[in-house]
């Protein structure tokens, strides 16, 4: 699985990552975010995901800021590492149709699910830039809980 | 599968039919309200006679193998993605729910032995959706609730 992983994000070869949990297509990326692993989050349409009920339910960058808005996330200024706070990552494709989203630790790496895959460690956000993922393009944070 | 309810309302100058009844909802148009009604009855009894010629059949061998050879190549590219649109875009994806009804059985026994992301196939090959509106999102719950159906139906 690591090898498949490798091909499918390239840049993970040059950075640190682990795989973390086995496969589960219980919950994805935006849900792993979010602290929730019962349920696949994404806007669009109603009848197969789940997204919080007063976000509009479109593909963009600004419903996904909303959704994680609603969790207590504002705009960071950076990915860069703050023990005070906890951030996630918005990757979006060069149209700017969000595809990903990765979560900081506490430590200032970071954790990803892979869609239906594994969940990874990686030490780089920006390891799974890439063909599928596109590039980080928002940053939000919140107060990090004791 | 009882006789559905109907509802006939006038919208956008022409009549539109709505049946409904268990998971399958149905709507159909036409000129007059007997017309609507006649174009949804003709499209709600293919559906179900469409369910029922798959249901306690064999199905075809070579189906199996196309299934077998597409649910791979979709599953192969589209796994480490979370995006629904992205799955149903994927040609091999599209090329199943093209397969019809007769896959049915083949997708419900995917979705039950590997819970593939199988709800927007199953929803346009059937035109059905027995999932609650509070389990969308929960796999689990979906799996189950399609999993019944497919059982209630003789699918699987």
């Amino acid at each position: 699985m690591r090898d498949l992983i490798e091909r499918l994000f390239p840049r993970l070869q040059e950075s640190l990552f682990e795989i973390t949990s086995p496969a589960d297509p219980s919950y994805n990326c935006v849900a792993w975010a979010a602290g929730d692993v019962g349920r696949w989050w994404w806007p669009g349409e109603a009848m197969f995901t789940y997204w919080p009920a007063d976000v509009i339910r479109e593909q963009s960058i600004a419903s996904f800021v909303m959704a994680f808005e609603m969790l207590g996330y504002l705009p960071a200024v950076s990915g860069s590492h703050d023990p005070q706070f906890e951030k996630v990552a918005i990757f979006a494709s060069v149209d700017g149709t969000p595809t990903h989203m990765a979560r900081q630790l506490a430590d200032g790496a970071w954790t990803s699910k892979l869609g239906s895959l594994e969940d990874i460690w990686h030490g780089d956000v920006h390891a799974l830039s890439g063909t599928d993922y596109g590039e980080v393009v928002v940053v939000l944070e919140r107060p990090r809980r004791a | 599968m009882g006789k559905p309810r109907s509802q006939t309302t006038f919208e956008d100058e022409r009549y539109a039919t709505r049946l409904s009844g268990g998971a399958r909802t149905v709507v159909a148009h036409g000129a007059t309200p007997e017309e609507s009604e006649a174009r949804a009855t003709r499209v709600w009894d293919a559906r179900e006679r469409q369910i029922a010629e798959v249901a306690h059949g064999k199905v075809d061998e070579g189906i199996e193998i196309a299934f077998e050879e597409l649910a791979s190549s979709w599953a192969t590219d589209t796994a480490h993605l979370s995006s629904p649109a992205k799955f149903l875009e994927h040609p091999a994806y599209r090329q199943i729910i093209g397969l019809g009804p007769r896959v049915l059985p083949l997708v419900l026994n995917d979705l039950s032995e590997h819970r593939r992301f199988w709800f927007p196939a199953l929803a346009a090959i059937t035109g059905e959706n027995p999932v609650p509106d509070d389990a969308a999102g929960n796999i689990t719950r979906m799996r189950e609730a399609w999993l019944a159906w497919g059982r209630t139906n003789g699918l699987i």
